[in-house]
């Protein structure tokens, strides 16, 4: 899939208006290439699909009217037809180590938030921190196929985040 | 069984390719590095030339352990040495990573500074005299020792402050003189913990949560691996790890590839930058008269590292100030318009948005201030010392401008909550 982006200039002001025009086109064309997969695995099939996440928050009660809860993330994905597993990868804000963890259903949980509170504040902080957690952690899946194939790479979910992903 | 010798014939051309390969690894990779500035390093790791080691008389020693990355414009001020001299007053050890254009300042009340194994200082942190940070504290059942730490964008870990081992401190959050966060807390963004009462509760610190393990553990193996990686680029070619030049060859990004500077693609070692990997940028090599744009002609201790693999698109840099970092991701995209970008601030990609983090024209990012993981329009604005992170600024009006001195924190429907950062730094 190619890129498309625009890159102008902030001031057009002078003749090097052009110059910065004809650089900004160089590279929108040159940027065609960024969606490439960077992956070594090119098999077309098969792709997970419906990836849904959610947060799921569990709640309890502390004496003092105080709460103790943790919100968790939860990714989910349609079984593929002859998956005998997944593997998930994680991406961070710092890159991607490229290890995978193998699991064989078809959600994936994780805590993501936490705190203990005065009940009247309701969540504290919740909202802080998955946006922390949403910028800086993100998952994906594949399927794991008969004789070691693989699918290919769904794209990547942020953790915190509540979405519905049909590649 | 017996197997045919067009297999063993096979398995010998293998090894033809493989053996050489490796040797040349344990040649190239492992080598232990030369002592800078009086620093004493471990194996496979790598300074940037561009950090500032001060170490080594007339300063104090510093000792630094294994697949230690110190990155670009990084500052490590051992403090004067006194008459008796003083071993390894700061210490760094192994795994562990000191990102671009941060502080470790050990001369601030001439206290030494220990940084355990494992521990991540993210860009723009600043570290003082008598910090102690993953060196203390426990590592939680199931989580072997030595566990991770960290230290978050533009934040501060004042004097004799600890953050022990599987604690954190996030972005421009400070931990105040002699405040211990610890094992399992965590800082939340913009905080300031003065008080060790404040450390210990829970308004300003969280305990922490499975996913900042996983992060974390990410984050050191990328670390490790440019630091391994750089260490060999180094040991080929010192002038291939200067100025304007490729990324190392790693299993991040197994192609080093070179900036595109106006157009073209070159290096230039010389720069007194650092403009790493594939970054493609529109403002020209060399000041022009007519144009203000003057990003890689000037001495701005710019940081601009696509090191991980995938490129991103600067449009016009209109004013640079010193000590600015770009940081891109592995999978794509920084892809920014023409903007103004203030001292020691921080322009980093993020997963969200489809994985580009983006701006539009006359951008303005205000000093100490950092853009995380999110998306601005045209004539954007964010404060001095402010954090954006996960937000999509172009959805309303109101959202344009970030105050000073903000948290904006977003939810996935992009509603916004603003919460203040509780410090200001000199």
């Amino acid at each position: 899939m190619a890129t498309t982006v625009t890159l102008v200039n902030s001031s057009a002001k002078s003749s090097s208006s052009l110059l910065h025009f004809a650089v900004a086109l160089v590279l929108s064309f040159s940027l065609a290439s960024c969606d490439k997969p960077s992956g070594h695995e090119r098999s077309p099939t098969p792709l997970v699909q419906n990836l849904v996440s959610t947060l799921e928050d569990e709640v309890r009660e502390l004496p003092n009217e105080r709460i103790a809860w943790s919100t968790f993330w939860k990714l989910c994905w349609d079984k593929t037809p002859d998956a005998n597993a997944y593997e998930l990868q994680t991406l961070t804000s710092e890159g991607s180590s490229g290890r995978v963890q193998r699991q064989s259903e078809n959600c994936f949980r994780i805590e993501a938030a936490t705190g203990e509170n005065k009940k009247s504040e309701g969540l504290l902080n919740r909202q802080l921190q998955l946006a922390l957690q949403s910028s800086q952690l993100a998952y994906r899946v594949r399927a794991v196929l008969d004789n070691g194939r693989v699918g290919e790479w769904s794209p990547s979910v942020s953790v915190g985040a509540t979405t519905h992903v049909n590649p | 069984m017996k197997q045919s010798p067009a297999i063993w014939r096979r398995r010998f051309a293998n090894n033809l390719f493989f053996v050489p390969l490796l040797a040349l690894l344990l040649l190239f990779g492992f080598i232990v590095q030369p002592r800078k500035g009086a620093a004493e390093t471990g194996a496979a790791s790598f300074i940037d030339p561009t950090a500032a080691i001060q170490c080594g008389p007339p300063n104090n020693d510093c000792k630094f352990g294994a697949s230690v990355y110190i990155a670009p414009f990084a500052t490590i001020k051992a403090g004067a040495r006194s008459a008796t001299g003083a071993a390894d007053f700061i210490t760094i050890g192994n795994d562990s990573n000191v990102q671009d254009n941060t502080l470790i300042d050990a001369s601030a009340g001439n206290q030494p500074i220990s940084i355990g194994e494992k521990v991540i200082i993210a860009h723009g942190a600043t570290v003082l005299g008598g910090a102690k940070i993953g060196t203390t504290g426990t590592c939680p059942p199931g989580v072997p020792n030595p566990c991770p730490s960290f230290v978050g964008f533009n934040a501060e870990i004042a004097q004799d402050a600890v953050v022990e081992k599987y604690a954190m401190v996030s972005p421009l959050a400070r931990v105040g003189r002699g405040v211990t966060i610890r094992s399992t807390r965590k800082v939340l963004p913009g905080k300031n913990v003065t008080t060790q009462a404040e450390a210990d509760g829970n308004e300003k610190t969280v305990l922490m949560v499975p996913a900042d393990l996983k992060f974390m553990n990410e984050v050191i193996h990328v670390n490790v691996a440019l630091a391994h990686g750089y260490a060999a680029m180094a040991a080929r070619d010192a002038s291939s790890v200067r100025g304007i030049n490729y990324n190392p060859k790693t299993d991040l990004n197994p192609t080093p590839r070179l900036p595109t500077i106006a157009g073209r693609q070159q290096a230039i070692p010389d720069n007194p930058n650092r403009v790493i990997g594939d970054a493609r940028s529109a403002n020209p090599l060399r000041s022009n008269k007519r144009n203000s744009a003057f990003a890689f002609s000037q001495a701005r201790m710019l940081s601009m590292r696509a090191d991980e693999g995938t490129p991103f698109m600067i449009g016009l840099i209109g004013t640079l100030d010193s000590r600015v970092t770009f940081h891109a991701l592995e999978h794509c995209k920084l892809m920014l318009g023409s903007g103004n970008y203030g001292r020691s601030s921080i322009m980093h990609g993020g997963t969200s948005f489809n994985k580009i983090t983006s701006t539009g024209n006359n951008f303005s990012l205000g000093e100490n201030a950092v853009f995380f993981n999110s998306k601005a329009g045209a004539n954007a604005v964010v404060g001095t010392m402010s954090l954006v992170e996960g937000c999509d600024l172009t959805a309303a009006r109101e959202m344009r401008v970030v105050p000073p001195f903000t948290v904006r924190a977003c939810a996935p429907d992009n509603t916004y909550r603003d919460y203040p950062v509780e410090w200001r730094r000199p």
